[in-house]
């Protein structure tokens, strides 16, 4: 397992996938950051900059990019091993097709922790940029650490949540061999669901609804806040329903016959 | 199975070690299926496959450490240099990073390893696919058609190479083709397979022997003569034409006997031949239906 994951990460060198991971949360950031922030579109009313800062960025993550970054990025990952000839000659090497699966489903998950992780020091610098600068002179840039914790803790649970939806969307790749319906799925399936966002079981059990859990800490709206539950049941039905479809994948690869 | 198709059956290959065996027949005899269950990408709806005396699937991996394997083309990482698609073999396979300047060299790509294979052309994407076969230091290499889509220069290039291997690196061949001119200029033994199942295997000069030399007759009967040569121990390679009966030869004495046996048997000869064919028309009487 070790070996492929090395060498999935070989295959990853020079890939749009490796591009779009640090581009995505830069353009993410920007926008976040300048035009929604310096000209207020977000709160007018907020004064608090480091917690503005991240809970527009990952506000921005969970609402806009998500689901279809994720769908995007599992597409793309899957699509370099191009064709089932591409698979055919993967099987033929002795390693257990299991194990091919498992590690292009570690690797994006770890793009996309990455982007994420990318996303909050992008929000850094841009919120030391726009002190700096001076964009919002209201704001004020107190106890860093603890909101960056808050926000590392907040993205790490997002990440969590996201693995069900990973965990599908790679499985999806694999099932099919044409990109078109893992993206397809990837947007029109939170289009779909984020209608029942404010849905009591919906949002703690639908895989394209989990992650809007994890900003439970940056909302202020009571009647939103009225719907929060205990956070440990989406973490575990993303958890256990990502192990589930991985275990569905496995079997797949593992009984599928490779024709061209 | 491919629905109701068997698309190999009782298939038994006997592969020489350390030398380059053709495997032949015409498209859609099954050599590709063929290959494919060798390599476990497919599973037999019946039977079993046996290969270095252990089953595959059930052993596919221990199996699978001492084969190397271009199936059908080269599928390589497009996106990524000469030098990084034979890393990826290499840290999956455990040999040793030098192993890779060794292909690389072996196929006269060392001044190429680091452009993107998409820049390559079509001979040397199939040579760099031979260098990635070629790198886990296998027992058996399985080339399924690699000289698909190259031009001559292309094509004369990797037969010299595959030519080579068994000598150089004690490697066995098992190659698969459609052309038999390829098979003839690089295999020493051959295997040739219609509609899933085998009808010949052994050397080339065997095949040669065997079914080259042959008289042609047409008779009033040519069901009884066959009958009656049966009898005395002559074979018959397929015919060309539904109405001759062609009789193997065994020696120059055996085209009168064949004549004498007939007439002392009542039957009437109206044309009698020696004929000698070429090993492509051998290939043929083989592989296409007869009427």
């Amino acid at each position: 397992m070790k070996r492929l994951l090395l060498a999935e990460c070989v295959k990853m060198k020079r890939t749009l996938v490796l591009a779009l991971a640090v581009l995505v949360p830069l353009v993410l950031c920007c926008i976040a950051c300048f035009p929604r922030i310096r000209v207020g579109m977000y709160d007018p009313s907020a004064t608090d900059g480091w917690t503005t800062m991240f809970s527009e960025s990952l506000g921005m993550w969970a609402v806009m990019i998500g689901p279809a970054f994720i769908a995007l990025q599992t597409a793309l990952a899957s699509n370099i091993e191009k064709s089932n000839r591409m698979y055919a000659q993967m099987y033929c090497l002795p390693v257990p097709r299991w194990h091919v699966f498992l590690a292009k489903f570690v690797i994006v998950s770890g793009v996309i922790a990455l982007s994420q992780a990318l996303l909050l020091l992008f929000a850094v610098v841009s919120g030391l940029i726009i002190r700096w600068l001076r964009l919002r002179p209201e704001f004020v840039w107190t106890a860093f650490g603890a909101k960056f914790e808050k926000a590392a803790t907040s993205s790490i649970s997002c990440f969590v949540l996201c693995l069900f939806m990973i965990a599908i969307y790679s499985y999806m790749s694999e099932r099919w061999k044409n990109m078109l319906v893992v993206l397809g799925v990837g947007i029109i399936a939170p289009l779909i669901l984020t209608n029942f966002i404010f849905h009591r079981v919906m949002i703690v059990t639908m895989p394209w609804l989990l992650h809007f859990n994890s900003l439970w800490g940056y909302l202020r709206n009571p009647s939103l806040l009225a719907l929060k539950q205990n956070l440990w049941i989406p973490h575990m039905v993303s958890v256990l329903g990502a192990i589930v479809v991985l275990l569905l994948g496995c079997k797949l690869v593992e009984e599928r016959d490779v024709l061209s | 199975m491919f629905g109701n198709i068997a698309a190999v059956k009782q298939l038994s290959l006997s592969v020489p070690e350390k030398c380059v065996y053709g495997f032949l027949g015409p498209n859609g005899a099954g050599k590709t299926t063929t290959i494919r269950a060798l390599l476990g990408l497919i599973k037999p709806t019946e039977g079993k496959i046996s290969i270095f005396g252990k089953l595959m699937p059930e052993e596919k991996i221990p199996i699978l450490w001492n084969i190397g394997a271009i199936v059908e083309d080269a599928a390589l990482y497009l996106h990524s240099t000469g030098y990084d698609n034979l890393r990826i073999s290499q840290i999956i396979l455990k040999c040793d990073r030098s192993r890779i300047d060794e292909v690389l060299q072996l196929v006269d790509l060392e001044r190429d390893a680091n452009r993107p294979v998409r820049q390559y052309s079509t001979g040397m994407k199939q040579r760099l696919a031979l260098a990635r076969a070629l790198l886990g230091k296998p027992e058996l290499l399985i080339l399924d058609e690699p000289t698909n889509g190259l031009d001559p220069a292309g094509i004369q290039e990797i037969r010299n190479l595959i030519k080579a291997f068994p000598q150089q690196f004690g490697v066995t061949v098992f190659l698969s083709s459609h052309l038999l001119s390829e098979i003839e200029q690089i295999a020493d033994y051959v295997g040739i397979v219609k509609d899933g199942a085998l009808v010949f295997e052994g050397k080339l000069e065997d095949l040669k022997g065997r079914f080259s030399s042959y008289v042609k007759l047409c008779t009033d009967d040519n069901g009884q003569a066959r009958n009656i040569l049966e009898k005395h121990g002559f074979a018959f390679p397929p015919s060309d034409s539904p109405e001759a009966l062609s009789v193997q030869l065994r020696s120059k004495e055996d085209a009168p006997r064949i004549v004498n046996i007939l007439v002392n048997n009542n039957i009437s000869i109206f044309h009698v031949s020696q004929e000698a064919r070429s090993l492509e028309n051998i290939f043929l009487s083989l592989t296409t239906p007869t009427l």
